[in-house]
């Protein structure tokens, strides 16, 4: 229900209204209502976008059933890929598990176990895997056995493909030792996947969401998924004060209940009624018309702008600092700009601050 | 090796190192240690769905002559193949 409290968001648009009917719909049961006049191809396009086909491809969603058939074909591709990448990330577990590994799948084919029930049902693009800090190298290993190989980086990650299932999987380090001694286990098709358990995957898609400014209504999904299960939240609200992640679950379950019409759960209400209005502001391109990218956000709005308004999400100076080191770790961009010898690598470090200050003089 | 002959009396069972999940009514599935893919038609997916619980040839033909209008050598032959060139790619074993 559009009650208006992410006041400074555009009421959406007729195709957009339409996509978050029908994705409701798989919560609500109610149909959705169709308009007079939309633009079917804008439908088709936003579903694909936001990656939330299963949720309307339901004779719940009440869609015509000509759009029905549109949205399928447009995201059939989306559809297998996030069914084979289940399969892969069982396999991945499957041994990693057999060779004696720690490691957590977060996010992709578990978190949709525990949140949908199924394991293909949430559309994911790659495998993120956690590993204990100081043991890239050894996984790597493992996963290189298994076909992958490292094709890149990505801030803390390690990017490896899989050139026989065209899986792609990244590799991270963990910042936590808590994520391992409360990790659990999963069915994911038969296989027994390590992850986190459901309140603190809640917190760790929140946080993603956020980190990505909610930029994709997949990840509003999740936290409507989330809300509408029968789970703790006297406990995932305890979780997140103790973490200093009350804001970021907050930003995450409000957009869920005033896009997808999921009821916010009485322990969450102080928290969604503290959001300051800055904060709910960071997020009004939600419901832009049209859509707009995460990358067209930052362009809009600047690095400074988007860095200060994710550092205001979190409680903890910590995570704010590390929050700081992420943006501040040079980019492909940077290192594509001048070649450094590796001895002189650290001055990648001040050429990427000094681009970002630059950027933020030349807005101002 | 050639699997031997298709006999009422043979014994169909899935592979066990394969996992598998539903796309579109069709099954896909991957095996564990090959690490590779594959793709049933909904003909193939049906066996396979039969196949749950390992059984005999016979038992397999008469469940699908209840749901199919053929006669019962024409589906007993098409299967026979299909089974053979399932078992030729390691997704079920035949005994």
């Amino acid at each position: 229900m559009w009650t208006g409290r992410l006041t400074s968001a555009a009421r959406p648009g007729a195709a957009l209204g339409l996509v978050l009917a029908a994705a409701a719909a798989h919560w609500s049961g109610r149909a959705a209502s169709v308009p007079a006049a939309f633009d079917p191809a804008e439908v088709v396009a936003l579903i694909r976008r936001h990656r939330i086909a299963t949720l309307t491809l339901t004779k719940a969603a009440g869609l015509p059933a000509a759009l029905t058939e549109a949205i399928a074909a447009a995201s059939a591709g989306q559809i297998r890929r996030a069914a084979l990448l289940a399969l892969e990330c069982a396999r991945v577990a499957h041994h990693l598990t057999g060779s004696g590994q720690d490691f957590l799948v977060v996010k992709g084919a578990p978190l949709s176990v525990q949140l949908y029930g199924s394991a293909s049902l949430r559309l994911s693009r790659d495998i993120d895997l956690v590993v204990p800090s100081g043991q890239t190298e050894a996984s790597t290993q493992h996963l290189q056995r298994l076909g992958y190989a490292a094709i890149g980086r990505d801030h803390n990650a390690l990017i490896l493909g899989h050139a026989g299932t065209g899986a792609r999987l990244e590799l991270h380090e963990s910042r936590s030792p808590d994520d391992f001694r409360h990790g659990c286990s999963v069915d994911v098709l038969g296989i027994a996947v390590p992850t986190l358990p459901v309140d603190r995957a809640i917190l760790h898609a929140a946080c993603h969401g956020s980190g990505h400014l909610w930029s994709e209504l997949a990840w509003i999904a999740d936290m409507a998924a989330a809300m509408a299960a029968p789970l703790d939240w006297d406990r995932i609200t305890d979780l997140a004060r103790g973490k200093g992640l009350r804001r970021p679950l907050a930003l995450g379950c409000l957009l869920a209940s005033e896009l997808l019409e999921v009821e916010i759960p009485p322990p969450l209400r102080p928290l969604t009624d503290a959001l300051p209005a800055s904060v709910i502001a960071g997020i009004a391109h939600v419901t832009a018309s049209p859509a707009a990218s995460e990358r067209e956000v930052l362009a809009q709005r600047g690095a400074v702008g988007m860095v200060l308004w994710e550092m205001s999400l979190y409680e903890r100076p910590a995570r704010k600092l590390a929050l700081l080191i992420r943006h501040g770790h040079p980019s492909a961009t940077d290192k594509a700009l001048v070649t450094l010898p590796a001895a002189l690598s650290f001055l990648y470090v001040p050429l990427r601050l000094a681009r970002i200050a630059w950027a933020w003089i030349a807005r101002r | 090796m050639p699997n031997a002959p298709i006999s009422e009396s043979s014994t169909s069972s899935r592979n066990p190192a394969l996992i598998a999940t539903e796309v579109d009514g069709e099954v896909v599935m991957m095996h564990l240690d090959l690490g590779r893919y594959f793709g049933l038609d909904s003909i193939a997916t049906d066996i396979w769905k039969r196949l749950e619980t390992p059984m005999t040839f016979a038992a397999l033909i008469d469940g699908l002559q209840a749901d199919y209008e053929a006669e019962r050598a024409v589906i007993a032959a098409d299967v026979a193949r299909l089974l053979a060139e399932m078992a030729d790619k390691g997704l079920v074993a035949l005994g």
